[in-house]
């Protein structure tokens, strides 16, 4: 048929076409659009609108979710620990020896749980140590760090600082790669309580937040032939040791008009209301005086070598440095692992970081006082409120000191936490030195604490003084934080000694590089490193030779390297097994130099196949280059004391 | 050379052994077990060391020996003078022996002595090792040098003549001459005379570890007289890892500090401080390192007497110890420090000048000279070689040449003075020495403060009240206690107290009190109490003074009379 004959028709009948076409189309349209039916789930059907769009996405995720939970964590923290533990809290003896078991048991493979001797009153005295401890690398071989706390008993809070550490390490070592790196890298000893007798008597027995700053064998304090016959008299039966007052019209204190548990001084011309009559006690013994002769006393932490004195020249002293068999163990303990290269030691209070030197007449080296600076600098970024202080300039003398003798005798960077910052109050500066002020601390526990830290004034009948108030500042507050800070101050110091770790020295093979000389002769120039900021050897380590120089050493490697020999961390086993015995390699000498172009280089007369080195500085590197008869592969070895260990084959 | 033999014997006349007559370990615990077996003497045990010898201590005394004041005597503080032991023990045997004759059996009521022989037994024993050397110190295997290697380096016998001595090498740049007058002695060239040196000298032996130094450890040991904590000096050869590190060193202090009732220590010791007294001065930061005055007064009091006692002079002047016993003993301990080597090389003249033909001593050749140059240099070895002629001690080793491996083609020869001639008297003056030492101890007991009460009374004041007043008096020549000990309270204060009875009220104390120091010879104190008696009047109360280091006294005061006067 022609499309010609009749228009009108065939308008028509391509009109009637178009729409059976369109029809058809928009037929087959509406199919193809139609939601998938849910029993076809692999054809997704394209999206008709954004909101159905945006309603599929969020089903989709929905779905994911209910499969693969991640749990949702407070930063910094484990969310489910295996050993759950409270750090609003304190611990005594029995309830922290079962923290540590729990992590020992649950983290066999990077907790480890020593006793290392009893006590007198026979506790253990527990050290811990954490490190992989599966890696296959010598404990010894390793950089270690020393924290340890209660070398005070009566600061409290140390002890959960470092029992903190302990459970972070662990909790965190499979949640926190850099965690996990801290502790592949290193081995960390943790004394979380170092006088656990004196703790159970500061927490059982009446005492105040003083006491006992030592340990509780009994001494004749008073000289007067009869031991620890006049201690504390808890005379209200409060558990706490606090102060007495007695009513006075003409008295020299008087209730302060706002916190009236706080006694303060009557100005000059007023009349006071009380006369305070001292701490709370009685003279037991008939002396004359009161509360002369209790626990102890010596002072753990005067008992240690450096520049020790007498009790008569620096009190606590007792006969000798350690005298005192729980000082001696850890003193002993100390000095046995020359792999420790840094250590830090808990104490309250004041918001301090510490260095020595203790003593008026006794001085650090320059070149060391730099890298405790650097620490310290962001020691007190990290825990605001706290100053880096040098003790024997800004606090008081102390001889026998422990943290000096750590930097004078064993070498290392040690520093001193006085934990709990009279800033931590309010966040403001003007709440004292040190020592928080009183009437800071009764606003505190008036609004914040609610009156949980003071004793109200109680009459008691005092057999000498007769009618006696007795009441004052409890022992559990005025040097340890109040629960709701005690976590926060247990993770800012620990954090900061494990800043203090990382930049513990660390000793690595950088590279070597070997070129043929002529014939059978070949030089070799290897370039270490220290990549930390604190040397392998600190100053005054080099000048008293107090560990051994770092050796750089170089041996032929083994034709085919054992399954496992290529790996580079720390692992010394080819130097340990020493050099084959192999006429044809020889070292003929060797030169050492800070520089890669030797300008001045050392000539090494004795034993070039095993240079000694002074020191590996913070952040740098040494070239060291032998001339060697015989060809490659060589293995060359660095051994560092205090830095670790590292060797590498040459290509 | 004779196989037993240890030393080269020259001369045709039977020459002295050095060291015989001195006790080994086994003949000291067999002497100590022979004084044991009297009943005023104890002996026992303080520690065991090492290389478990025992640190033996004798308890001399009667009754409750360790509730009386007492005197401690220490022998053989430095390892070398071994004789120290002998007087120790020479000592002890006399109190024993005499305790019946009416003084001492009166000193020995009233006093404890506490007697330590051998303070490190280990040490000591090396004098009798093979070869022969002076010993330093202990078992403790020790890094003289501080290189981290342990005893790398030590002395080798070149001449094989059983003992180290020194060894000379020829060398114009050295320090050292020989002496004209002997050529044995070498002293130091003085080149601003245009002296040139001839030797340099080291101790016998090869560079074992050839890094340049010869026998600079030899792992000696830690040396029980650089081991306490006064003037201690650290990182020091032989002074120890740090203070009281040594078994020996703990053992003793421990026993001293526990023993309150010690008064005084006497020790056999280089430290010497009766011979040359120590010297007052200013101390820095109040940290006492000078004697106190008022107690050089009295200890030189005791010193004259020593003096008196051992008229010989040649005495040098010691040099200040470094981690000592005896400065240890009066700065750190707190008690009165008597201090004294005991023995010396007195003064001796040469032996009768007779050309001895057969003397060849500088081994080349030479004739020694005839006229005496008026040398004043090398007097000490001179003398000391002639105290060796005039007791017939084969004391010294002359210097002959050797092929020394580290010097080739020098010469290099071997000799000097044997180990511990020295520093110790032929065993025939034990006797002597001991005699006059116990003399001196026995005086030195006889001037110890003397506690008594010198006034008592009573008062009674009406209405059941009574005053007691009492005054304690020290009669002795020494002060109660020594100014350290008084301020240490490491020597126990006197205490004055009255035991009230029962029903009785103190009104005015209190009831004890601790006294201020009481000079010797008539120094006091007084204290007082009120108190009020109830109406059953008790017969009497009693006023007591005592300290463990002087003694006690006591009244008892009637009331009675008292109430009705």
């Amino acid at each position: 048929m022609s499309f010609a004959s009749n228009t009108y028709r065939s308008r028509f009948l391509v009109g009637a076409l178009a729409l059976a076409i369109a029809a058809l189309v928009g037929v087959a349209f509406v199919f193809i659009a139609r939601p998938a039916p849910a029993d076809e789930p692999d054809e997704p059907p394209a999206p008709t609108s954004s909101r159905e769009e945006a309603a599929r996405r969020v089903q989709e995720r929905a779905d994911a979710a209910a499969t693969n939970r991640e749990p949702y964590r407070a930063v910094g923290g484990p969310k489910d620990p295996k050993v759950p533990v409270r750090w609003n809290r304190f611990y005594d003896y029995a309830e922290m020896t079962e923290i540590l078991k729990k992590l020992a048991a649950a983290y066999p493979d990077i907790v480890k749980l020593e006793s290392i001797a009893k006590t007198h009153g026979g506790h253990d005295l527990w050290v811990v140590t954490i490190t992989n401890h599966q890696d296959g690398v010598p404990e010894l071989h390793k950089s270690a760090m020393w924290i340890d706390g209660g070398l005070h008993p009566n600061e409290t809070q140390v002890t959960e600082i470092v029992l903190y550490s302990i459970w972070y390490l662990a909790e965190m070592y499979s949640i926190s790669p850099e965690i996990k790196r801290m502790v592949d890298e290193r081995v960390f000893y943790l004394a979380p309580m170092m006088n656990p007798d004196s703790r159970e008597a500061h927490f059982y027995q009446p005492n105040n937040r003083h006491k006992p700053r030592g340990g509780m064998r009994p001494v004749d304090d008073d000289g007067d032939g009869l031991f620890d016959e006049d201690g504390f008299d808890d005379l209200d039966g409060d558990g706490h040791i606090t102060v007495m007052r007695v009513a006075d019209e003409n008295g020299t204190h008087l209730p302060h008009p706002k916190f009236p548990r706080l006694m303060i001084e009557a100005k000059p011309g007023q009349k006071g209301t009380y006369r305070m009559v001292g701490e709370e006690g009685i003279d037991n013994d008939g002396d004359g005086e009161i509360n002369e002769d209790g626990d102890g006393y010596y002072d753990t932490n005067r008992l240690w070598p450096w520049l020790w004195e007498p009790e008569y020249v620096q009190k606590g002293g007792y006969w000798y440095p350690f005298s005192v068999h729980e000082v001696r163990v850890f003193g002993d303990f100390l000095m046995a692992h020359p792999n420790i290269s840094g250590s830090q030691n808990y104490h309250n209070t004041g918001g301090l970081i510490v260095r020595g030197p203790a003593a008026a007449i006794d001085k650090f080296q320059k070149a060391d006082i730099a890298i405790y600076d650097r620490l310290a600098k962001q020691g007190e970024r990290m825990l605001p409120g706290y100053k880096y202080i040098s003790q024997s300039n800004s606090l008081y003398e102390s001889y026998g000191e422990t943290i000096t003798w750590r930097y004078q005798m064993l070498g290392h960077v040690s520093l001193l936490n006085e934990t709990f910052a009279p800033f931590n109050f309010f966040g403001t500066t003007d709440a004292g030195y040190i020592m928080p002020r009183p009437i800071i601390v009764h606003e505190f526990d008036k609004y914040l604490l609610f009156d949980d830290a003071f004793s109200d004034w109680q009459e008691i009948d005092h057999p000498q003084f007769g009618k006696v108030e007795v009441g004052g500042l409890r022992k559990n507050f005025g040097r340890q934080p109040p629960s709701f800070m005690m976590e926060e101050t247990c993770h800012r110091n620990m954090a900061f000694t494990l800043y203090h770790a990382d930049q513990m020295p660390k000793v690595s093979v950088q590279s070597i590089d070997v070129a043929q000389v002529e014939g059978e002769l070949y030089q070799v120039t290897a370039v270490v490193e220290n990549d930390r900021i604190i040397p392998t050897r600190l100053a005054v380590d080099v000048r008293r030779n107090i560990s051994p120089p770092d050796v750089v050493s170089i041996e032929r490697a083994a034709a085919e390297p054992a399954a496992g020999e290529a790996k580079q961390d720390g692992a010394g086993q080819a130097a340990e097994s020493g050099p084959q015995a192999d006429d044809s390699f020889r070292v003929i000498t060797a030169l050492v130099s800070d520089s890669a172009w030797f300008p001045e280089p050392r000539d090494v007369k004795r034993n070039p196949q095993a240079v000694e080195i002074a020191t590996l500085g913070g952040n740098s590197v040494k070239y060291v280059r032998w001339l060697v008869e015989g060809a490659g592969p060589y293995r060359v070895s660095i051994k560092s004391t205090k830095g670790g260990r590292d060797s590498q084959v040459s290509e | 050379m004779l196989a037993g033999s240890m030393f080269a014997v020259d001369s045709a006349a039977e020459a002295a052994q050095p060291l015989e007559g001195y006790d080994n370990y086994e003949a000291f615990r067999a002497r100590v077990e022979e004084l044991n077996q009297s009943e005023l003497i104890t002996a026992t045990s303080l520690a065991k060391t090492l290389e478990g010898r025992d640190v033996m201590l004798l308890t001399v005394g009667t009754g409750e020996v360790h509730q009386k004041p007492a005197l401690v005597v220490v022998g053989n503080v430095e390892a070398a003078q071994l004789f120290g032991t002998h007087l120790a023990l020479g000592i002890a045997k006399r109190f024993a022996q005499q305790a019946d004759q009416e003084k001492v059996h009166d000193l020995l009521d009233r006093y404890t002595i506490y007697i330590i022989p051998r303070p490190s037994p280990d040490a000591a024993e090396k004098c009798f090792a093979t070869p022969r050397r002076r010993p330093v110190g202990n078992a403790r295997k020790t890094d003289d040098d501080r290189d981290h290697q342990f005893g790398e380096d030590p002395p080798e016998d070149l001449n094989g003549d059983g003992a180290i001595t020194l060894m000379r090498v020829a060398d114009e740049t050295g320090p050292l001459r020989s002496h004209p007058d002997d050529p044995r002695v070498m002293f130091a060239a003085d080149r601003t005379k245009g002296e040139s040196g001839q030797w340099r000298t080291y101790v016998e032996g090869i560079d074992n570890d050839k890094d340049g130094k010869f026998n600079e450890d030899a792992g000696d040991g830690v040396a029980f007289n650089r081991n306490f904590t006064f003037r201690y000096r650290y990182f020091s050869a032989g002074a120890g890892p740090h203070q009281v590190s040594e078994i020996e060193t703990r053992a003793i202090a421990d026993f001293l500090f526990e023993r309150t009732n010690v008064a005084a220590v006497f020790a056999f010791t280089p430290d010497d401080n009766l011979r040359h007294t120590w010297t007052t001065g200013k101390n820095p930061r109040n940290i006492p390192v000078h004697i106190d005055a008022d107690d050089l007064r009295y200890v030189s009091a005791l010193a004259q007497n020593y003096r008196y006692v051992h008229l010989d002079r040649n005495f040098p002047k010691a040099a200040a110890g470094s981690g000592s016993f005896s400065e240890w003993v009066y700065y750190h301990y707190g008690r009165w420090s008597l201090a004294s080597p005991g023995w010396w090389i007195p003064q001796t003249d040469a032996p009768a000048a007779e050309a001895d033909a057969t003397a060849d001593h500088n081994g080349n050749g030479n004739e020694p000279s005839k006229t005496p140059s008026y040398e004043n240099r090398g007097a000490d070895d001179i003398n000391a070689l002639n105290f060796l002629a005039a007791h017939d001690i084969d004391g010294f080793v002359d210097w002959t040449p050797i092929e020394h491996p580290d010097f080739p083609g020098q010469r290099v020869e071997v000799g000097g003075f044997l180990p511990l001639v020295r520093d110790n008297p032929p065993a025939a003056q034990f006797e002597e020495l001991a005699e006059h030492h116990y003399h001196f101890l026995v005086d030195v007991l006889g001037k110890m403060p003397q506690l008594a009460i010198q006034e008592a009374e009573v008062a009674a004041l009406g209405g059941g009240v009574f005053r007691v007043e009492a005054t304690a008096i020290n009669r002795g020549f020494l002060p109660t206690s020594s100014v350290i000990g008084y301020r240490s309270k490491l020597a126990q204060r006197v205490q004055i107290a009255l035991d009230l009875p029962d029903g009785a009220t103190l009104i005015r104390g209190p009831q004890r009190r601790r006294l201020p120091r009481l000079a010797g010879s008539g120094g006091t104190a007084t204290h007082s109490w009120l108190f009020r008696a109830d109406s059953d009047l008790p017969a009497g109360v009693r006023v007591r003074a005592w300290t463990p280091v002087v003694g006690e006294d006591e009244v008892e005061l009637q009331l009675e009379e008292a109430a009705t006067e």
